[in-house]
């Protein structure tokens, strides 16, 4: 690495390789951290993860029975062994929260004054963090699985919302209603993302085996639906074209925008290209996948061969985007994993599962391994100096020129 | 217990090794030279090639008489090769030109299954009574369409009639996929796949009796199949690892198969 950082300086290797080495590296190297951990004060079951995108410094969870805790990651300690702890949380038992489960949560894209969370209760809520009381609640017709809202929309504030009715439905956080319904899956949709390079373009998936590419503007139809065999490998009585061959569980856009991953019960992950809605026929291998509801998994950012973390059961797997090989499994989770997200700050992975677990996956060892041989000097050097320091400490305590025959 | 690639490998430091071919070909002398090299380096043939030629060698033909020529499964390459995704390209390229032909057998998942042209039209020379139909099939209908299945449509625009398409459907060489389409096949086909299926529960149920469900491969090997499974313990070990029905671990005495659960 020192031979790389002296040729940035001598500018034969242009500065974003560096970034670009350095994020390979570490998100190839991740493994669950030793000396960092997040506060457990989950109840139930975590369903769904988010880290604000402005500084990277909350964590917001939802859970299964409804109550939402937020995290502060960054350590100002001075200490490697740090343990993220809760700043605020929303307890079940308030009148204003969520009465089921909470199945999806975000962070407001631009800043941290407010997050959306949707759950089980067929409702919407646009909660305040400085109050922590929901400055909003929209009510739907059926159960609600996934919403997303695009980091990169400045013209419009529409919140896509993924539920049991067949059609997607689109809330605008301005005017405080649901302006447009999506109306091409013929089952109930599970998943939506908004595509980070195009701030009108949806992708959506169901349980109809489809994945729909929408253009919000448009008035007719939706763009397209991917085809997993590219148009070919079908007989003409099949006239429908599906995206896999069991329901689309999870999706995700790589951040350029330009590739779309889609997870589906057919124990598949699969290639698209955005542009074209081409199948890219990268061959992922089987990862089991029976939950019928949203899976949340992420892709890392600025690394060279792009990985994406998949969950599945309780295993987190790495594959890399464009080849499909395996490269590792993160074991920790005693139970289903229901999220991961990536931090792009860090470089670091939160997963969480059904064993009330939020887990934290990073790739700084050494440092680790540094503040284990402090550990150790230190017990060594305890003992001498133990009885000084104690007695030091009680002579300035002491009190020696009050005296108590005065007053 | 992961594998994590070296760390050098990600500032470009590890020196790759460069092939004499790719220095051979950026010299760019003459145009006859130019064929020359490319003539040279076609017949060396690629990962994907040379695996299904170590797993064609693996098939027993001996034990079929001739009856079937080596069948072999796209998931069995995935055992010996890493990377899922070149294997499918290279077996595309290779269906595209001809090489090799694909069946999709069986109901169950995508138990797709590798022939080689020459051997399949020496098969279906053997086995099928001499009609013309069946030489125009062979003559006509393999070099045009490289896809799994068929249309009537596109059958009857190839001048096949409903008389012709029956026979071919009684000669083994097309299966009923639904009322406008038809499989691909090939004579004996269902026998394969009898044996297959017999040969896979086999030894799947031979590693489940197992303590852990799991044994060492050397182990499995020296076991004996019974009768009925003709194709022999190294080609179901081969497809089984493919298919990710059990998972290979490295350890000191071996590989290690273990049962993944379901």
């Amino acid at each position: 690495m020192i031979q790389f950082l002296e040729n940035v300086r001598a500018g034969i290797v242009e500065p974003h390789a560096l970034i670009r080495a350095e994020s390979t590296k570490r998100s190839y190297n991740l493994q669950l951290c030793k000396h960092r951990d997040i506060e457990s004060v989950h109840t139930a079951g975590v369903n769904a993860l988010d880290v604000d995108t402005m500084e990277g410094k909350y964590l917001l969870s939802g859970s299964a029975d409804g109550s939402l805790h937020i995290h502060d990651l960054q350590n100002f300690t001075g200490s490697p062994h740090f343990t993220s702890k809760l700043i605020c949380k929303v307890d079940r038992n308030l009148r204003t929260a969520h009465r089921y489960s909470v199945e999806c949560v975000q962070w407001y894209p631009f800043d941290s004054g407010l997050f959306i969370t949707s759950g089980m209760d067929k409702q919407l809520k646009i909660w305040d963090t400085n109050c922590m009381k929901p400055a909003d609640t929209f009510s739907f017709e059926g159960r609600v699985f996934q919403h997303h809202m695009s980091r990169i929309a400045t013209r419009n504030c529409l919140v896509a919302v993924a539920s049991s009715v067949n059609h997607i439905l689109l809330v605008d956080l301005k005017s405080g209603s649901c302006t447009h319904e999506l109306r091409g899956h013929s089952s109930s949709t599970l998943t939506c993302r908004w595509s980070p390079r195009e701030e009108y373009l949806l992708a959506t998936g169901s349980c109809d085996n489809k994945v729909l590419l929408w253009d919000v503007r448009a008035a007719k139809c939706c763009l397209k639906s991917l085809d997993q065999h590219n148009g070919k490998g079908r007989s003409v009585s099949e006239a429908t074209n599906t995206a896999h061959d069991g329901y689309v569980n999870g999706l995700c856009f790589t951040h350029d925008g330009l590739f779309l991953l889609s997870y589906g019960t057919d124990h598949r992950l699969r290639l698209w290209s955005t542009y074209s809605g081409h199948n890219e026929m990268v061959n992922y291998g089987k990862i089991p996948n029976d939950t019928k509801k949203c899976m949340q998994f992420d892709i890392t950012v600025s690394s060279d061969p792009k990985l994406v973390y998949v969950p599945s059961e309780g295993n987190i797997f790495m594959y890399e985007i464009q080849s499909g090989v395996k490269v590792n499994t993160l074991l920790g989770h005693y139970n289903c994993v229901n999220s991961c997200i990536y931090h792009p700050f860090y470089h670091e992975l939160y997963s969480a599962g059904n064993d009330r677990n939020v887990l934290i996956w990073t790739a700084d060892h050494c440092q680790g391994a540094v503040y284990e041989e402090h550990l150790k000097s230190q017990n060594q050097k305890k003992e001498p100096f133990e009885r000084r320091t104690l007695l030091v400490r009680r002579n300035v305590m002491a009190d020696t020129w009050s005296s108590d025959e005065e007053g | 217990m992961s594998k994590r690639p070296s760390n050098s490998n990600f500032y470009g430091q590890s020196k790759k090794f460069r092939s004499s071919a790719s220095s051979a070909s950026s010299v760019q002398v003459t145009a006859n030279e130019r064929k020359v090299d490319d003539s040279y380096f076609s017949n060396t043939p690629s990962d994907t090639e040379a695996a299904l030629l170590y797993l064609k060698s693996k098939f027993p033909i001996e034990k079929f008489e001739g009856r079937l020529p080596p069948v072999l499964l796209v998931h069995q390459i995935y055992s010996v090769i890493k990377c899922k995704t070149l294997v499918d390209r290279d077996v595309n390229s290779l269906q595209a030109k001809g090489v090799v032909r694909l069946f999709k057998l069986g109901g169950e998942e995508t138990a797709l299954v590798v022939v080689y042209s020459d051997e399949l039209v020496n098969h279906i020379i053997q086995h099928c009574p001499t009609k013309p139909v069946i030489n125009r099939f062979l003559k006509e209908l393999i070099p045009k369409v490289q896809d799994v299945s068929i249309d009537k449509t596109l059958l009857q625009e190839l001048g096949f009639t409903q008389q012709e398409m029956s026979d071919l459907v009684r000669a083994g060489l097309l299966t009923l996929r639904s009322t406008a389409s038809f499989w691909f096949s090939f004579p004996n086909a269902g026998e394969f796949m009898r044996t297959y299926l017999k040969g896979r529960k086999s030894v799947l149920r031979t590693i489940r009796k197992c303590k852990f469900s799991e044994i060492l491969q050397f182990e499995l090997e020296q076991r004996k199949l019974e009768k009925s499974a003709k194709l022999g313990m190294l080609y179901h070990i081969h497809d089984m690892i493919g298919a990710e029905l059990v998972k290979c671990i490295e350890t000191t005495s071996g590989t290690l198969l273990r049962l993944t659960k379901k």
